[in-house]
């Protein structure tokens, strides 16, 4: 029997297996944002336990987002094959009424991720209000800084890190507010490290259905 | 013992169209082109080969090339045959600008239909594409059109 293919296909074998332990089909194929009802995640910051869970979805400026609670404090999300997009309200108080400035989705992660990927979304809008002009500006940026095997997910985990700033402007105010946070994304569980100005928060236990 | 013993080569030009089922749920489709040579050994038929594969994304920033070297084979003489290949890739997966690159394992098997007329074979696969890392696998379901065109064009007999 002439055996030249054989050969010619264990060849193909070794050579592929030599080079392919470099889980690059687990970060293309893997699914980095299990964000669906009912799938919670606890982590635990050094003094506190947050738990994290995907309640019944709302419709917000006419689309159905995903309401995410971090500890109680309600995110709304869209979230597709393409991005992930988070909901953002900004108000400004005068006499005692909440006037809505800006009220949009901004882009929060771009999917899937990718190291390096880097993203600015902003938003600017203003309104009058008694004669007044006030001014509201949102910026937010994302940035894929790299991934790493971590032996306890038996996976190459993304650590993204986010920017984010508000601000208001009126005539006798100006009203910043920024943000720093950092996260940490595995396949198959989502986020299991952040690290916000609440303190580093670890992945303690998780439900994903 | 009179043994008989066929080999020619043609050269094989063949693409197609895939779409995942396994994993890689942020990919839209794939489709792929290749070009190799078509040995023929009497009871199997040998592709060695190069072949491209384009994944474009649901986000349209976003897609995946992979160049493979590739054998494949399949019973030779048969108007329906399975068809089994394996290749190694160089994969770039690509995000407005940004990539990762790496080295995949594939492995793909399914069914061919063989239209014979000399000088020219014509084929039409439907096979699975399975792309691992020996981590994780994923997979996509395609067909494939080809044609084989046979330029030696004799066979040679041996006693």
């Amino acid at each position: 029997m002439d055996t030249k293919p054989i050969h010619a296909i264990l060849m193909i074998v070794l050579i592929g297996s030599i080079g392919c332990d470099n889980r690059i089909i687990e970060r293309s194929a893997g699914d980095y944002f299990p964000f669906k009802k009912d799938n919670w995640w606890a982590y635990y910051n050094g003094q506190d336990t947050i738990r994290v869970e995907v309640l019944d979805p709302l419709t917000v400026l006419g689309r159905e987002a995903v309401t995410v609670s971090f500890g109680g404090d309600f995110r709304y999300w869209l979230i597709s094959n393409k991005a992930v997009e988070e909901y953002v309200e900004i108000v400004y108080c005068h006499g005692g009424t909440a006037y809505p400035i800006i009220e949009d989705f901004y882009v929060r992660n771009e999917r899937p991720l990718v190291s390096g990927y880097y993203f600015r979304d902003s938003i600017l809008d203003s309104i009058m209000i008694a004669g007044i002009k006030v001014r509201a500006d949102f910026v937010f940026e994302t940035r894929v800084a790299g991934f790493e095997y971590h032996a306890e997910y038996d996976a190459d985990v993304y650590h993204i890190t986010f920017q984010m700033m508000k601000r208001i402007d009126s005539p006798d105010t100006v009203i910043v507010e920024t943000l720093n946070r950092d996260e940490y994304y595995a396949p198959g569980i989502g986020i299991v490290r952040y690290v916000d100005d609440a303190g580093d928060h670890i992945l303690v236990d998780y439900y994903i259905d | 013992m009179i043994t008989l013993l066929c080999f020619c080569i043609a050269i094989n030009i063949d693409g197609g169209y895939e779409t995942p089922i396994v994993g890689f749920s942020n990919i839209r489709h794939g489709v792929h082109a290749g070009l190799g040579a078509e040995i023929d050994f009497g009871a199997v038929v040998v592709n060695p080969g190069l072949r491209m594969d384009y994944y474009p994304g649901d986000n349209n920033r976003y897609s995946i090339m992979s160049y493979e070297l590739t054998a494949a084979m399949y019973k030779g003489g048969w108007v329906i045959s399975p068809y089994v290949g394996l290749a190694g890739s160089y994969l770039k997966r690509s995000l407005a600008g940004n990539a990762e690159i790496g080295y995949a394992f594939i492995y793909r098997g399914g069914g061919q239909l063989k239209i014979s007329m000399s000088p020219v074979n014509i084929y039409l696969r439907l096979l699975y594409n399975g792309l691992t890392d020996f981590d994780t696998h994923g997979g996509f379901l395609g067909y494939q059109f080809g044609f084989a065109y046979d330029f030696v064009g004799h066979e040679q007999y041996g006693y």
